[in-house]
């Protein structure tokens, strides 16, 4: 690939790079876009960057990172300027797995506050279950409305050095970021346009429309439209800008603790006109700061008889309360049981090898290994506290040791995955390779519906694969092609068979219901005929266009 | 609208028309003071002591310096009524309104708190007429944003709320430090009619109040024409009634809104009081100044209690 007098790019030897292949030639659905990325030279890229910052500076757009002197450092978000591009074939994989794995997820939240059938059958000992710190007593044998529990999820995916998708983490409690996958997007097609000729993109920019419509069909609300909010802890927030921009992007109020009230058993917002009742919360903040009087009572944040409101069904709160008993580190490994146990399938997506450190078996092999595997501790997020086994000093493989043996229910580990690379631009505007994972979102209210790409985080350090924003990392904007093929893929049909709504008791009341039978019919049946004469009308309604 | 928005934008407009009054004023006496004679029987010669005075400050009727009050009444940050300080607050509002108001307001905010950091003091005494311009047109070009670009609904209704009732509020002020300063020296009528003149110029209306040909500027006439006429925008009975639309506006049930019925009610007694006391001596216009205070006040509470789940601010500003 031509690029001046800069030198080739080439992937890191055995890891699977995703714009070139092992012998440097470029991938065939990167080739244009390689093509178009090394017509520039390093100083245009170099300028590019500086636009971009700057633009993002101004927008507000920015993330507080902890600076080398530990002093927080507001800087401009940081998004690299080559897209990552997934094909087609690639995603209708990974959101069949993503909606598997939600599924999964949610039918197993459901049932650890109700009947603990995975618990007797003995898949998953349930005095794991108690202990997690984020499994909530005060919610047990309550069901949201509508029976979703995980509304919101941003599962972090990585490829391992074949390539193959993996799950690396379950994010169902409150995942950020998506704001950052709009900004992103509308940020590189204003940068460079140009780079987007010749690809069909699908497009990102609805997701606010998405999630105020799942809001709205989980909103216990008898008449009328339901009044949704988003519920952030403050301004002082690091994720602040997201909720402002959601909060706008769907055109509902953006409330805080003080503006939510509970009388009865029916929560209220203060408006300039009275008290007005609130029925789906979108909440921004962890349960034990919800509600004073059920969870912590020292949270200032928190509205006084949320819980009891929840209880009672007036109000839908999302993600629901006690989901996180889902998110833990140490839930994890049972998610591929959950998958066949509740749904009947096998996996689409795999986990990652994770061993539990409270198994004696396991214990011995990580102990034995601890230099050659990643251990995290259970309860945290954001990277705390991981120690990554090749890249650790002597000494702090030793206190991990300590660590460990005090408590080893808190720690698992987890075989090293040789993140994917894709190229990415240094400050003096050249390639080079850089480990990268995925965090797709997908909202769930009537339907799972998967926003195409998600938030690509690049670790900036060669070689390092820590890529959380709050440690460094970068992004990038995350391409999905759209299919190549005229037909309408195969899936689009066989979806919702593939298990679309989660709980067979829910009723199917919404106006579009009788279009997801009829569409459906007209595909199985009779759709042969039609399929060849280019994609029924309805496939919209029926497939949710993203799932 | 949620309370806690209304609210939020209910005080950017106090705190805005609040910056804009202040540093008009000082502008008006700036200028007066450099040409003030004391012995010019039409002269102008409201100082600096009242210009404290009216921003809530001690003050024993000692001369105050210049270089003194426009230091502490502009650029002190510490001085909750010193225009750097409202600007300040401003911009802290509309950065947590930044989805209901239009970009381009937030940015003229935002500029004019970045040009007052910029002025140093020195720059300030050698030439503050860039810093009275800078706020000034960044306050007019907010306002006039506001016309242009806000929607007439809710919270363009509490914005301009919160600047007209500001903008009453520091009239008055003025009016009742003015007025008893200048009867407090029997036989000197002059100088009393010189700071009637003057706060004429510091509230920029010397023009309209020769067009409107409401008599010779002395004091009675100047008082009388900033409570009563409704025709010039600067005065006090048109701030009210500016509040009462916008309030209306607001309101869906405003028949039976407490501060409506407030301002209806003082509106009526401005109006009738432009007749009633049309040959009133100060006396009795400075009892009307403080009732009419009281009743905004009053009003003040009422639209808090009413819009915004009973949130209340200090009203009151002080320089120490």
């Amino acid at each position: 690939m031509p690029r001046g007098s800069a030198a080739p790019y080439q992937g890191p030897e055995g890891i699977y790079d995703e714009a070139v292949q092992a012998s440097g030639a470029p991938r065939e659905h990167v080739h244009d876009l390689m093509q178009a990325v090394g017509a520039l030279d390093p100083d245009q890229l170099a300028a590019l960057g500086r636009r971009r910052d700057a633009n993002f500076i101004q927008a507000g757009i920015t993330f507080d990172t902890i600076g080398p002197d530990g002093q927080a450092v507001d800087r401009p978000f940081p998004l690299d300027l080559v897209p990552r591009v997934i094909p087609a074939d690639d995603w209708s994989i990974i959101k069949r797995g993503l909606a598997q794995r939600i599924r999964a997820l949610n039918a197993f939240i459901d049932d650890v506050y109700h009947g603990r059938e995975i618990v007797r059958e003995g898949l998953i000992p349930w005095r794991l279950v108690v202990s997690r710190s984020h499994f909530a007593r005060q919610v047990d044998g309550v069901r949201p409305p509508g029976g979703v529990y995980t509304h919101i999820a941003g599962l972090d995916l990585v490829r391992d050095a074949d390539g193959t998708w993996r799950v690396l983490e379950d994010n169902v409690r409150t995942p950020s970021g998506i704001s950052y996958v709009l900004a992103n997007r509308q940020a590189m097609t204003r940068l460079a346009p140009r780079l987007f000729s010749g690809y069909r993109v699908r497009p990102v920019d609805h997701y606010p429309q998405v999630l105020l419509e799942a809001l709205r069909a989980v909103a216990p609300a008898d008449e009328g439209e339901a009044t949704v909010v988003v519920w952030t802890p403050g301004p002082l927030n690091p994720a602040y800008f997201e909720h402002a921009f959601l909060a706008h992007q769907m055109g509902v109020e953006l409330v805080q603790a003080s503006d939510l009230v509970v009388r009865g058993d029916v929560c209220y917002m203060r408006t300039t006109r009275g008290l007005e009742r609130v029925h789906a919360i979108y909440r921004r903040l962890d349960d034990e700061f919800c509600d004073p009087l059920d969870f912590r009572p020292d949270s200032v944040i928190g509205v006084p008889g949320l819980l009891r409101a929840y209880r009672s069904g007036t109000v839908a709160v999302a993600n629901a309360f006690g989901t996180g008993v889902a998110d833990d580190k140490a839930i994890y490994p049972y998610v591929p049981d959950m998958i066949r146990f509740y749904l009947g399938e096998e996996p689409i997506l795999q986990n990652v090898p994770t061993y539990r450190l409270d198994r004696p078996d396991d214990y011995e092999h990580v102990m034995d290994r601890l230099e050659e595997l990643v251990v995290k501790p259970t309860s945290e997020s954001g990277g705390k506290g991981v120690v990554i086994g090749p890249q650790a000093s002597k000494d702090d493989l030793e206190q991990l040791r300590k660590d460990v043996d005090a408590n080893p229910a808190r720690w698992i580990g987890q075989e090293v995955v040789k993140l994917s690379t894709v190229p990415t631009v240094l400050e003096d505007g050249s390639l080079s390779p850089r480990h990268v994972d995925l965090r797709p979102f997908a909202v769930f209210g009537e339907s799972i519906r998967v926003i195409p790409g998600g938030l690509t985080r690049v670790a900036m350090t060669p070689g390092s694969m820590l890529v959380n924003s709050s440690m460094g990392g970068g992004s990038k904007d995350t391409w999905v092609l759209e299919s190549d093929s005229p037909e309408p893929d195969a899936e689009a049909a066989d979806q919702p068979a593939q298990g679309e709504r989660l709980l067979p008791s829910l009723p199917e009341v919404r106006w579009d219901s009788g279009w997801v039978g009829q569409s459906q019919q007209q595909q199985q049946g009779g759709g042969a005929q039609a399929q060849r004469q280019g994609p029924p009308a309805t496939r919209d309604i029926t497939t949710g266009e993203d799932v | 609208m949620l309370a806690r928005i209304g609210h939020e934008l209910y005080w950017l407009g106090r705190y805005v028309s609040r910056a804009e009054h202040t540093a008009r004023m000082l502008e008006g006496v700036f200028a007066a003071d450099l040409q003030g004679r004391p012995d010019d029987p039409v002269g102008v010669n409201l100082s600096w002591g009242p210009v404290m005075a009216i921003m809530g400050a001690e003050w024993d009727g000692r001369r105050v310096h210049a270089s003194d009050a426009l230091q502490r009444l502009m650029l002190e940050p510490g001085q909750d009524a010193s225009v750097v300080a409202c600007v300040r607050r401003a911009r802290e509002g509309a950065k947590a309104l930044r989805d209901v108001v239009p970009q381009d307001m937030w940015e003229a905010i935002n500029t004019l708190s970045l040009e007052l950091l910029a002025v140093s003091p020195e720059a300030l005494l050698q030439d503050p007429s860039v810093a009275f311009r800078a706020v000034r047109e960044r306050c007019t070009l907010f306002w006039g944003l506001v016309g242009r670009t806000m929607l007439r609904d809710e919270a363009s209704a509490f914005l301009a709320a919160g600047e007209r009732l500001e903008g009453a509020s520091v009239l008055l002020r003025m009016l009742r430090v003015v007025l008893p300063a200048a009867g407090r020296i029997p036989g000197d009528e002059g100088e009393s009619d010189g700071q009637a003149h003057a706060l004429l110029r510091a509230v920029g209306g010397e023009q309209a109040f020769r067009r409107a040909a409401a008599g010779p500027p002395d004091t009675p006439h100047v008082a009388r024409f900033l409570l009563f006429e409704r025709d010039y925008p600067n005065a006090v009975a048109a701030h009210v009634a500016a509040v009462l639309e916008a309030i209306d506006q607001a309101d869906v049930a405003s028949r039976s809104s407490p501060p409506v019925l407030r301002l209806s009610r003082l509106a009526a007694d401005l109006d009738f009081h432009r007749r009633s006391l049309a040959s009133a001596d100060r006396n009795v216009l400075v009892e009307q100044s403080v009732v009419v205070q009281g009743e905004l006040d009053a009003v003040d509470r009422d639209i808090s209690e009413r819009y915004f789940a009973g949130a209340l601010r200090p009203t009151a500003f002080s320089v120490a």
